[in-house]
């Protein structure tokens, strides 16, 4: 059996979270800045110590790597170049359900040669999926993934995938959603979710377009509906991270007395 | 109101235009400043009109030094009328001479009595009531100078200062302005004017001024002034002053070497 | 004698407007997504009417009217019908120091910072377009420095939202360059508004000056106005209103153009009326621009300053040229 691979890069948060769970440090070259940035990664402690590297091929072929991992986005000429040079390079697509989730474990698994990792974690996956899975059916209660500048997290992401798990149905799907995902306020607050899912705290980011989180329609809303502060860092990827959003979503969803219709 | 300068020295952008200019424009006067081009004529009106300031000297309005009447006082009793007839805007030729009606105006204040009585006043004085409406833009050279000067009139002050009122006029409208400058003067005002024209400075001025290179060179009655010696002196050119069927002038023969 | 009858009385064509402006106002605050009336019935329908419609409402009016009466005082104090607050790069000083204020924190402590930096931002630029331009140069001379002051401003901007560490960079590019008034909140209306009022105060109060101004600087300055005074208190009726009123929307541009030109034949080309007429014109045109893009907001996702860009820009072009024909020997 060929060596698996001793010196991996990883050039995408999605790979880099995967690799840093599934592979020893010493065969890890370098990851991205963002596995170790706390407000995108779910894992920013394991990421310190670890080289960093931000992308350009001459910065990468420094580590003289034996692989690269690489996501679907912002890298391709970077990979292109990689690939021309005769560098092995993987591309890992971005998970849209819990099924790619299972796909991209076991796609980093088998290229970084740690396929008995691989299995292991996606068995304590499937194992805590199972335990979390609340009933979906037509009456069941109705969430909204609201981010910043108003976009919602719309049917056949990984969020309404996670929605789904923890028994809510996606309210993305009755808006009509503008061209870039956007809902307007207005009417999100004439036909409110059962359930409010904000992907960041309404301070988080101080930036005008972020000026929907704060808006005071939406804190009355809150007062009056039920609403969650769910970090996106644990279903910005395809990680088995997303479990916990599921556990919260799924807590929630117990608290939630469904209202007559 | 006499408007007068004694000893004036101004300087504009580190030169010195102004050398120590006398002056006095009497009321019920018509007083022409004279000279040949760049010899300060506008200079010396714009700072007797409060426009420049000036580094030396007396400048007298009514007795009291010019510095010390406020602004808004000094636009009551003086209107200045530019060498530039420019309007920058469309706007209709009764609305120019409203304008001379701001001094007396305050803020949020529309058209009183007074004001229209003065602004009828000084369209009949200057015969322009069948232009009123006319955008001034679109009037001729002659009639856009008859409703600036009316402007002026509009304003009621005690002295008239103008720059070049009649340059550019044809000879029919510069008699015509002419002539309402003196029946203005003999009403008890006073009239100060920047002047090209030696013929006309001969037959309608009480009193000359005649500039040369930033001082007076010497002022008084018109045929006191305008000598041979003086007009050499000051233009380089041959010229005197002469009656002409009762009428003063200046008859220019040619320019000297 | 009477004034010429071409032009209607100034109380006549102020109260119109006036009327119409409320109209629009009353229009702005019926229209929206969630259908036509003052909002659905029930707790719902009150919080989005109070919320929602009437704080963009609001500002739709206050910055429409700020937008309105700067290009007029700025027309009209510089004798330039090309000056307006956008074009001239006001307005991208003022977003600049708004961004700068809230990427430095200063926002944080005390929420009047960001429509305070956009007057800081806006009193800037001002100066550098005088101190570039000129006060006397020609028409086309004030939009070239005024191009290059935008254009120093927006690539600050760019660097600032580069530099600071923040994931929305480029959404936050878009919301500054291209003004928008999509979810305002009263908070914003009650942080700017005051400001906005006081500046256009200010230069309402330019009135008597820029009809003088009409006959020339000499002219104007014998008819007792200050010059000095009137300088002052254009820079900062400006930096002011128009400070505060981009620090919460964004650019919007080419109000200050159009609505001017639109209503100058009515005012009789006084520039002194023109600019209560065009406070007025510039409410209604900004609150009905943000009716018309609620309407058609299914099929397109426009923002309020790409719609004055669209209507502005050509309207732009056709001034220079016939400016340039007017000014060519």
């Amino acid at each position: 059996m060929a060596e698996p691979p001793q010196r991996i890069v990883s050039l995408d948060l999605c790979t880099d979270q995967l690799l840093i769970e599934l592979a020893p440090p010493e065969r890890i070259a370098a990851v991205t800045h963002l596995a170790g940035d706390a407000s995108v990664s779910a894992i920013p402690d394991r990421a310190k110590g670890i080289p960093i590297t931000h992308g350009a091929a001459e910065d990468v072929l420094s580590y003289d790597p034996d692989l690269v991992l690489a996501g679907p986005f912002g890298v391709s000429a970077t990979v292109a170049l990689l690939r021309r040079l005769q560098r092995n390079v993987v591309t890992v697509p971005l998970p849209q359900d819990l099924e790619g989730v299972r796909t991209a474990i076991g796609s980093v698994a088998a290229a970084i040669g740690e396929a008995q990792r691989g299995e292991a974690m996606l068995n304590a996956f499937d194992h805590r999926l199972a335990s979390l899975s609340r009933r979906l059916d037509s009456a069941s209660p109705s969430a909204l993934v609201y981010q910043v500048a108003g976009v919602v997290s719309a049917a056949g992401s990984l969020a309404d995938a996670a929605l789904a798990a923890a028994g809510f149905r996606n309210l993305a799907r009755d808006y009509p959603l503008r061209r870039n995902g956007q809902v307007p306020l207005e009417l999100l607050v004439a036909s409110p979710p059962d359930l409010l899912v904000l992907s960041s705290a309404s301070n988080a980011y101080q930036t005008p377009a972020a000026d929907n989180l704060r808006h005071p329609a939406l804190r009355t809303l809150r007062r009056t509906h039920a609403s969650l502060e769910l970090p996106w860092q644990l279903w910005l990827c395809g990680t088995p991270h997303i479990a916990d959003a599921i556990a919260e979503l799924a807590a929630a969803r117990d608290r939630i007395k469904v209202a007559p219709r | 109101m006499k408007l007068e300068a004694r000893g004036l020295r101004v300087h504009l952008q580190r030169r010195e235009v102004l050398k120590g200019v006398d002056l006095a424009a009497a009321a019920g006067e018509l007083t022409a400043v004279i000279g040949a081009n760049g010899a300060g004529k506008t200079t010396l009106l714009r700072t007797l009109s409060g426009l420049l300031p000036f580094s030396a000297g007396e400048a007298r309005l009514d007795q009291r030094p010019l510095r010390a009447w406020p602004r808004a006082e000094l636009a009551r009793c003086l209107a200045y009328l530019p060498q530039e007839r420019t309007v920058h805007w469309g706007l209709s030729a009764r609305a120019v001479v409203a304008l001379g009606r701001l001094p007396h105006q305050t803020l949020g204040q529309g058209e009183t009595a007074a004001d229209r009585a003065a602004i009828e006043a000084a369209i009949a004085a200057m015969d322009i009531d069948a232009l009123i409406a006319r955008p001034v833009l679109e009037l001729s050279g002659g009639e856009r100078a008859r409703v600036l000067l009316a402007r002026a009139l509009a304003q009621e002050p005690q002295v008239l200062v103008a720059d070049e009122p009649v340059a550019g006029l044809d000879p029919a409208h510069q008699l015509a302005l002419f002539h309402h400058l003196r029946v203005f003067a003999a009403s008890g005002r006073s009239v100060l004017i920047a002047l090209h024209d030696l013929a006309l400075a001969a037959r309608f001025c009480h009193k000359i001024v005649l500039l040369k290179a930033g001082a007076a060179l010497t002022s008084g009655p018109p045929a006191e002034v305008l000598t041979r010696e003086h007009l050499a002196s000051a233009y380089a050119i041959r010229a005197e002053y002469r009656t002409i069927d009762g009428i003063a002038t200046v008859l220019s023969r040619d320019g000297l070497p | 004698m009477t004034a010429p009858a071409a032009t209607l009385a100034p109380g006549r064509l102020l109260a119109g407007l006036a009327g119409l402006a409320f109209l629009a106002f009353a229009l702005s605050l019926a229209v929206g997504p969630s259908g036509f009336g003052f909002g659905p019935p029930g707790e719902a329908g009150s919080l989005i009417f109070w919320e929602i419609r009437l704080p963009r409402a609001l500002l739709g009016a206050l910055v429409g009217a700020t937008l309105g009466l700067a290009g007029a005082a700025l027309q009209g104090y510089l004798r330039n019908p090309l000056a307006e607050p956008s074009l001239i790069g006001i307005s991208g000083g003022a977003a600049l120091g708004a961004v700068l204020a809230i990427h430095l924190g200063i926002t944080q402590a005390l929420a009047l910072a960001l429509p305070l930096g956009g007057l800081l931002g806006a009193c800037i630029a001002m100066l550098a377009v005088v101190a570039l331009a000129g006060l006397h140069g020609g028409p086309i001379t004030l939009i070239l420095a005024g191009l290059a002051v935008s254009a120093t401003t927006t690539a600050l901007i760019s660097l600032a939202l580069n530099l600071s560490r923040n994931p929305f960079a480029s959404i936050e590019m878009v919301y500054w360059m291209m003004g928008s008034l999509a979810d305002r909140s009263l908070t914003q209306a009650w942080l700017s508004g005051p400001l906005m009022l006081i500046g256009m105060g200010l230069l309402l109060l330019l009135g008597r000056a820029l009809d003088a101004l009409s006959l020339g600087e000499d002219a104007a300055v014998s008819l007792g106005i200050d010059a000095r005074r009137t300088r002052l208190t254009l820079v900062a009726g400006t930096a002011l209103s128009v400070g505060a009123a981009t620090a919460v929307t964004g650019i919007i541009g080419f109000v200050g153009l159009l609505v001017p030109h639109a209503l100058r034949a009515l005012t009789g080309h006084r520039p002194g009326l023109l600019l209560p007429a065009s406070l007025f014109g510039g409410a209604i045109l900004v609150l009905l621009a943000d009716v018309a893009l609620r309407l058609v907001e299914p099929w397109a996702d426009l923002r309020i300053g790409v719609l004055t860009a669209l209507f502005g820009a050509p309207f732009f072009i056709w001034l220079v040229l016939k400016t340039r024909r007017e000014l060519a020997p």
